[in-house]
């Protein structure tokens, strides 16, 4: 078993990662320039 | 003033740190200890693969067909001649760092591998290497890149010169984004004075050890140091109420001259084939390996290597990180006019070139004259600070070099507070590239109570251990930032050849 705080804080980097593959991939809509 | 809610905020966070440091320094370091530790931790792989990740990045950047953009208007010339631009952020970027660090680091290294069995030849090569790795190329992707998003966005898409510009642009000016924005801006200025307030600390604390070392006489305890202090203090007060523009150049191109002067001196005085030899070496050795060892992490190793690991590799990536919204805004407005190829090589490559050399001129002059039982590699253990001076004690003409050295680092701190001042003025009036003077003493004013906190905690393990505390959400911050990058490049250039 691992640390809970530890084990807390890796799901919370495993979402931002998940995040910014989103953003980085997701079809925008509207263009700013 | 009283209607920025952002710069309220965050004068109340870094006040609230430094009276906190100023009344329980205790308190603060041991916190900041536990903080750094847990965040180590658990995620330490996260901050190694992000700073390969940076460097993979800026190396795929600068080869893409987005490598010909130019930051400026197409067909802009660059507004700095490219030898004055490289010193410049050569200047902002490292700076004191490396007058402390020159030896120190590497005798360091040595020791701590030596001792765990490795014989002495292979040690000092590996100790060369490891310090190489920590301000290498890594280190100036973090820069570069920052520095790139906030170019990139300023130059090519107008946006005012914030951490938060690029992320409200991509995203669109929506109350989320905003927010997010806001955070990042505070949590940048936050990062920024405590960075530059632990530098103030380091460089005083290396002030201090050299007057006691040119003058033989002890100055320890914190009365000289606060002394000195003050001294810096009134220095860099007075330009920040000038518009110094010029003045700021002229002394960084001063400070780096000293060093060169410096590391050149050693370089023909000393044993200059022996030295050229170590260089070489780590030329080639830090080349083939330092991008897989971006994703070392030592987790199978014992307790005190990975001990090893948390203070030095992942303290420095972590401090680059906390540096890296000042001279990435910096190094952002040095820029302009320079293709995005042409930015990344010479943002990786000049600064790393000249690291190898610093570091195998200081650290190989080390191992030779401990080899030659001149110097006791153990000093690093309990005089740290001294080492550099220490080192050029052993060498002729010692009263010139230490007094060079001295000078170097002054000017270092000088010119790296009153820049950041700059920097934390323009944030704090909405990216103004012309921020009043009044918001620059203020800020004078924070980030020498600041160092003061940090010069009371007497240690220079307590200041690196504040500085990573503040740059935590930087990982994070870096990573969204190049995605706002990537996403701008693919929607200004597409699918047609830049």
């Amino acid at each position: 078993m691992g640390n809970l705080v530890d084990t807390l804080l890796n799901i919370g980097v495993f979402i931002f990662i998940g995040l910014m593959l989103w953003l980085l991939f997701k079809k925008d809509k509207t263009k700013d320039c | 003033m009283l209607k920025n809610p952002l710069l309220i905020v965050a004068i109340a966070m870094t006040i609230g740190v430094s009276v906190w440091g100023i009344l329980d320094t205790q308190g603060l370091t041991s916190f900041a200890a536990n903080y750094v530790e847990i965040g180590f931790r658990s995620r330490g792989w996260f901050i190694m693969l992000t700073a390969s990740i940076m460097l993979i990045s800026s190396i795929t950047l600068a080869v893409s067909k987005y490598g010909n953009v130019t930051l400026g208007k197409e067909g802009e010339a660059p507004e700095f001649s490219t030898p004055s631009w490289m010193a410049m952020m050569f200047a902002a970027g490292m700076g004191v760092g490396l007058l402390f660090y020159g030896a120190a680091e590497p005798i360091s290294h040595y020791l701590f591998i030596n001792r765990s069995g490795i014989d002495a030849e292979k040690a000092a090569s590996m100790a060369l290497f490891l310090t190489n790795f920590h301000w290498g190329l890594h280190a100036w992707a973090i820069y570069g890149l920052t520095a790139l998003v906030i170019a990139y966005f300023g130059f090519c898409r107008g946006t005012p010169q914030l951490i938060s510009a690029p992320i409200v642009n991509v995203f669109g000016d929506r109350p989320l984004p905003r927010r997010i924005g806001w955070l990042v801006d505070l949590l940048s200025i936050y990062a920024i004075a405590i960075g530059l307030a632990g530098s103030v600390a380091m460089g005083v604390f290396q002030v201090q050890d050299g007057v006691a070392a040119l003058f033989k006489i002890d100055m320890s305890g914190i009365r000289y140091a606060l002394i000195i202090f003050s001294i810096l203090f009134a220095a860099y007060m007075v330009p920040l109420t000038m518009d110094l523009s010029k003045g700021m150049a002229l002394l960084s191109n001063i400070a780096v001259g000293i060093a060169v002067c410096l590391m050149a001196y050693m370089l023909i005085i000393g044993p200059t084939s022996f030295l050229m030899n170590g260089i070489i070496e780590a030329v080639g050795q830090y080349f083939a390996k330092a991008i897989p060892h971006g994703f070392a992490t030592y987790t199978f190793y014992g307790q005190e290597v990975k001990g090893w690991f948390r203070d030095w590799s992942l303290n420095y990536m972590v401090w680059w990180l906390a540096w890296a919204p000042f001279v990435g805004v910096f190094i952002a407005r040095i820029s302009r006019g320079r293709t995005i190829r042409e930015f990344i090589a010479g943002v990786l490559l000049a600064p790393t070139i000249f690291s190898i050399f610093w570091f195998g001129i200081f650290g190989g002059m080390a191992f030779y004259q401990g080899k030659a039982s001149r110097i006791d590699p153990a000093i690093v253990e309990t005089r740290i600070n001294q080492t550099t001076f220490i080192l050029l004690e052993t060498l002729p003409l010692s009263t010139i070099t230490i007094i060079a050295t001295i000078v170097a680092a002054f000017l270092f701190i000088v010119t790296s507070v009153v820049s950041a001042a700059y920097v934390l003025s323009m944030f704090s009036e909405g990216g103004s590239q012309n921020p009043t003077v009044k918001m620059k003493l203020i800020w004078g004013v924070i980030l020498g109570t600041l160092g003061l906190a940090m010069i009371l905690s007497n240690s220079v393990g307590a200041v690196r251990q504040i500085i990573a505390m503040s740059a935590g959400p930087f990982v994070f911050i870096v990573l969204l930032l190049l995605v706002c990058l990537i996403k701008a490049l693919k929607e200004d250039v597409g699918g047609t050849d830049g």
